[in-house]
C-alpha cells in the first residue's frame, strides 16, 4: 500500500514542484499604464521551419523600431521594451509563451507568424488581457470568423490582395488569359475573382486549371497553357510549388511568348536571388515597396539602411515595422500603456505611416491600407519592384468581415 | 511483474466481457477491501488536488499544469494501453484530434451545448476507436506501431483537404465558439482559457480516468490482458478469446484520450491539424516514455515533465534536441521511466536500511 501512496503522491509532488509552488506576480489584470511604466512587447517568433526566416525579419524590424522610439525619448515617455520568447511554431506551444509573457507584463504581442498559431492566440488574448498585431499572416479567417476583440492585423488580407490583382487586370497587355492555380481555397477564389474581373475587362479565360499543393513536376500543365492560345498567365502558386512552375515554365520557354506573366503571391524579394533574370518583367502582388514615396517611408528607408549595411527593407521588415507604428500611435493617443485604454485608441485609430494613411477598420480590425502591383525589373545588379498600380483599400475590401463578431 | 497464462482463473469464460470485468477473488489483486481503499485514496487524491490553484498562484505555471494534466490523459491512454497489452501506439492523436475537432464542429457549426458537444466528442471518438480497434488490434507489435501512426496521419490530412475546409478550417484550424449563456462546469467560455478556472474540470477527469484504469488493470479482465500481453498463443491455446480484450482495451483507450482531445479543445478554444499530426503523436508517446508505463501514474507524471520543459526549452530553439536527450536518457538510464526510478530507488533505499537494522542487532 505505501507503494501505491508513494505512486499516487508523485503527480502531486511534481504538479507542485514543477510549476513553483505559490509564487507571487500579477495575474494578468494588466500592467498600470501610468508614467513610466515601459511598454513591453513580446515577439513570439517560430525557431525552426521554413518560416523562421520571417520571425526572424520580423523580430529585427520590432527591435529596430524600439530602438528608434527609445532613441527619442520612448513612445510619449514610455520607454519599450522587446522579449523575444521562440517557439517550435505549434499554437499550443505559441500560446503557452504568450501566457508566459504576459504574466511578465507584457500586453502586447507580435512576431506570430503561421494562421494555427494566430487563430489561437486570438482566441485566449482576453484571458491574458493582451493585444496582438498579426504582421504577416493573411488568412481572411483571421478578421473573419477566427476574430478576437484583442486581435489586430496590420498587413493586407487575402482577398484584399485579390482584389488589387483582379482591378490592376486593364493594364496587363495580355488578352486571351490562363490561369494556373493552386487547388486551395485562395486558389480557387482568386481565380473565381480574376474570371469576372478578366470579364469585366473585356479579356478572355481561355483555360483555368488547378494543380495539388505540393506539385513538383508541371510539364503537362504548361504543355495545356502553350496549347490553349493564351498570351497571358495568372498563376498562384506559392512557395516551393511558385520556384518549380518558373523554373519549369522557362526550361519549357513558356514565357517568351507570353505578354503577361502575373503571380499571386508567387515571386517576392527573397526569392529574387534563386529564380534570377527569368522573372524579369513578371507582375505579381505587393503588400508593400521600398520607394513608395512619403516622408515616413524615406526617413525609414533611409535608418533602415544605414543601420542594416545598405540593404533595403523588404515587405516582411516594412509590415513588422508598420505593426510597431501602429502600437506606437495608439499609446500615444491613449496616453497610456494600459492595455484596455490602447484597445480603444486602436478601435478608432487613423495616422499617417510608412504606407501613407491608413486606419483600423473598427468592425473587424483589419488595417486599411493601399495595396500594389507591382512589376520586376533590374534594379542595379539585382531585381526589384516597378509599382505598376496602387489599389486603395477603399477598392479592395471596402467592408468588415459580416462573419466577424466583435 | 510478469503475469503468465497460468494465473489467470480457468473458470473466466473466455469472449463474455462483463465476466471478465468482474472483481476478481480475493489475492489475486481486487478484493472489497483493496477497492474501499483505493476509491478512498481516490477521494484525498481528488480533494487535495482541487486546492492546486491556491498553491500555485502563477498563472503561467497553473497554464503549464494544467497541460501537463490533459497531455497526461492522452499519455495514460496510451501507457494503459503498453502496459497492459503490449501494444504501442502512435495514432491515438486520432482519437485526441478527432475529438478536439468533433466539440469544435459540434459546438461552432452546429450550435450545440458545450456539455452536448463533450458528449458527442467523447462518444464519437470512442467509436473511431472501436473500429479502427477492429483492424488493427489483429496486427501487435512494429505492425500494429505503423498502422497506427498511418491512421492518425490519414485523419490529419483528411481535415486539412480544401473539400472540408468549411467544416474544418484546413490548415487554418477552427475556432471554438459557444454561446454566452452556455456553460461547462459552470465555467463560461469568457473564463476557460483561466487555468486555475479550468483545473477543476482537469482534474477531476484526470482523477476519474486513474480510478477507472486501476480498477480495470486490477481486474480479472486486467490479468488476461497480461496474460495475453506476456504470451498469446499459450493464452489462445488455454481457452481465451485474445482479439476481444485487446479490442476492449484500445477501445477504453481511445474513449480517454478522446476526452483529453476535448478538453483541450475546450481550454485551448481552437483546434488545429496539429491536434492530429505527427509531433502531437510524439509528444504523447515521449512524455509516457519518460514517466514511465509500469505504473499507472507514470505518463501523467510525463506529461507534467514534458509540458513543463517544452515551456522552459523551447525559447532555445533546441527543443527537439533535448526532447531527444530525455528520450535517451529515460530509456537508457531510468529503466521505468522517472516514477519507475523514484520507486525503485525508494525500494532500494528501503533495503539498505532495514539491512543495517538487521545487521545491528
Amino acid at each position: 500500500m505505501h507503494k501505491k501512496l508513494l505512486a499516487a503522491a508523485v503527480p502531486l509532488m511534481a504538479v507542485g514542484a514543477m510549476t513553483g509552488c505559490g509564487s507571487s506576480s500579477d495575474s494578468g489584470s494588466g500592467g498600470s499604464g501610468g508614467d513610466g511604466a515601459p511598454l513591453k512587447i513580446a515577439l513570439i517568433p517560430p525557431s525552426g521551419g521554413p518560416l523562421a526566416v520571417f520571425g526572424k525579419d520580423s523580430t529585427t524590424a520590432w527591435q529596430f523600431a524600439a530602438d528608434e522610439a527609445n532613441a527619442n525619448g520612448g513612445v510619449d515617455g514610455h520607454k519599450v521594451e522587446i522579449v523575444t520568447s521562440q517557439t517550435d511554431g505549434t499554437p499550443a506551444a505559441t500560446v503557452r509563451a504568450a501566457r508566459k509573457a504576459t504574466q511578465g507584463g507584457a500586453r502586447f504581442i507580435s512576431g506570430v507568424i503561421t494562421s494555427p498559431e494566430n487563430g489561437a492566440l486570438q482566441q485566449q488574448l482576453p484571458s491574458m488581457n493582451a493585444i496582438s498585431f498579426n504582421t504577416f499572416g493573411k488568412d481572411d479567417a483571421l478578421t473573419g470568423k477566427q476574430c478576437s476583440a484583442n486581435a489586430y492585423r496590420t498587413v493586407q488580407n487575402t482577398a484584399m490582395d485579390v482584389d488589387a490583382v483582379a482591378k490592376s487586370l486593364e493594364k496587363l497587355p495580355a488578352t486571351k488569359w490562363a490561369i494556373q492555380a493552386v487547388d486551395y481555397a485562395t486558389g480557387r477564389t482568386a481565380a473565381k475573382i480574376f474570371t469576372a474581373a478578366a470579364k469585366q475587362a473585356g479579356k478572355q479565360v481561355v483555360l483555368t486549371q488547378y494543380a495539388p499543393l505540393n506539385t513538383t513536376e508541371f510539364g503537362s500543365y504548361i504543355t495545356k497553357i502553350k496549347n490553349s492560345g493564351a498570351d497571358g498567365v495568372f498563376a498562384i502558386e506559392f512557395g516551393a510549388d511558385g520556384v518549380a512552375f518558373v523554373n519549369q515554365g522557362a526550361q519549357f520557354k513558356l514565357f517568351q511568348g507570353l505578354k503577361s506573366v502575373l503571380g499571386f503571391n508567387m515571386v517576392s524579394e527573397p526569392l529574387f536571388d534563386a529564380l534570377g533574370d527569368k522573372i524579369e518583367g513578371f507582375y505579381n502582388n505587393i503588400g508593400y515597396v521600398h520607394q513608395l514615396d512619403n516622408a515616413k517611408n524615406r526617413a525609414f528607408v533611409a535608418a533602415w539602411k544605414a543601420k542594416n549595411g545598405g540593404k533595403d527593407p523588404y515587405y516582411v521588415q516594412a509590415d513588422a515595422y508598420l505593426g510597431a507604428q501602429t502600437l506606437f500611435e495608439a499609446v500615444k493617443k491613449a496616453k497610456s500603456v494600459d492595455p484596455a485604454k490602447v484597445k480603444t485608441a486602436l478601435d478608432s485609430l487613423s495616422f499617417d505611416s510608412i504606407v501613407g494613411q491608413v486606419s483600423i477598420r473598427p468592425g473587424d480590425h483589419q488595417i486599411l491600407r493601399d495595396s500594389y502591383l507591382g512589376q520586376v525589373e533590374k534594379q542595379g545588379s539585382g531585381l526589384g519592384w516597378k509599382v505598376i498600380n496602387t489599389v486603395p483599400a477603399s477598392e479592395t475590401q471596402p467592408q468588415a468581415d459580416p462573419s466577424c463578431k466583435l | 511483474m510478469s503475469t503468465t497464462a497460468e494465473q489467470v482463473p480457468s473458470e473466466v469464460p473466455a469472449t463474455d466481457p462483463a465476466a471478465l470485468l468482474a472483481p476478481a477473488p480475493v489475492g489475486s489483486g481486487l478484493d472489497r477491501r483493496t477497492v474501499l481503499r483505493g476509491l478512498g485514496l481516490a477521494v484525498v487524491v481528488l480533494v487535495v488536488g482541487l486546492f492546486v490553484p491556491d498553491v500555485i498562484s502563477d498563472p503561467t505555471n497553473m497554464g503549464i499544469a494544467t497541460d501537463g494534466v490533459v497531455l497526461g490523459i492522452l499519455a495514460l491512454s496510451i501507457g494503459f494501453l503498453a502496459h497492459r497489452s503490449g501494444l504501442i501506439s502512435l495514432g491515438h492523436t486520432a482519437f485526441y484530434g478527432a475529438s478536439a475537432y468533433g466539440l469544435a464542429i459540434a459546438t461552432t457549426s452546429w450550435d450545440w451545448s458545450p456539455m452536448q458537444a463533450i458528449v458527442f466528442a467523447v462518444l464519437g471518438g470512442t467509436v473511431l476507436g472501436l473500429v479502427i480497434g477492429a483492424f488493427v488490434v489483429r496486427t501487435p507489435g512494429v505492425s500494429f506501431l505503423v498502422l497506427t501512426l498511418a491512421i492518425g496521419q490519414a485523419l490529419h490530412q483528411l481535415v486539412v483537404q480544401d473539400s472540408v475546409r468549411e467544416t474544418t478550417g484546413a490548415y487554418d484550424g477552427l475556432a471554438v465558439t459557444w454561446g454566452a449563456d452556455d456553460k461547462v462546469a459552470g465555467i463560461a467560455q469568457a473564463d476557460i482559457g483561466n487555468a486555475a478556472t479550468f483545473w477543476p474540470l482537469a482534474w477531476v477527469s484526470l482523477v476519474v480516468v486513474l480510478v477507472v484504469l486501476w480498477l480495470v488493470g486490477r481486474s480479472r479482465f486486467g490479468r488476461v490482458l497480461e496474460a495475453i500481453r506476456e504470451n498469446e498463443e499459450r493464452a489462445r491455446f488455454s481457452g481465451f478469446n485474445t482479439y476481444v480484450p485487446r479490442l476492449i482495451a484500445f477501445t477504453l483507450s481511445s474513449a480517454i484520450a478522446s476526452l483529453a482531445g476535448a478538453l483541450f479543445a475546450l481550454k485551448a478554444s481552437f483546434v488545429s491539424p496539429d491536434t492530429l499530426s505527427f509531433v502531437t503523436a510524439g509528444d504523447s508517446l515521449i512524455a509516457a516514455i519518460v514517466g514511465g508505463f509500469a505504473t499507472l501514474v507514470g505518463p501523467l507524471v510525463g506529461g507534467v515533465v514534458y509540458i513543463y520543459a517544452q515551456s522552459e526549452l523551447s525559447d532555445s530553439g533546441n527543443l527537439q534536441l533535448f526532447t531527444g536527450i530525455a528520450l535517451v536518457v529515460a530509456v537508457v538510464f531510468l529503466r521505468g521511466g522517472i516514477v519507475g526510478a523514484v520507486t525503485d530507488g525508494g525500494r532500494k533505499l528501503r533495503t539498505i536500511v532495514q539491512t543495517r537494522k538487521g545487521a545491528g542487532r
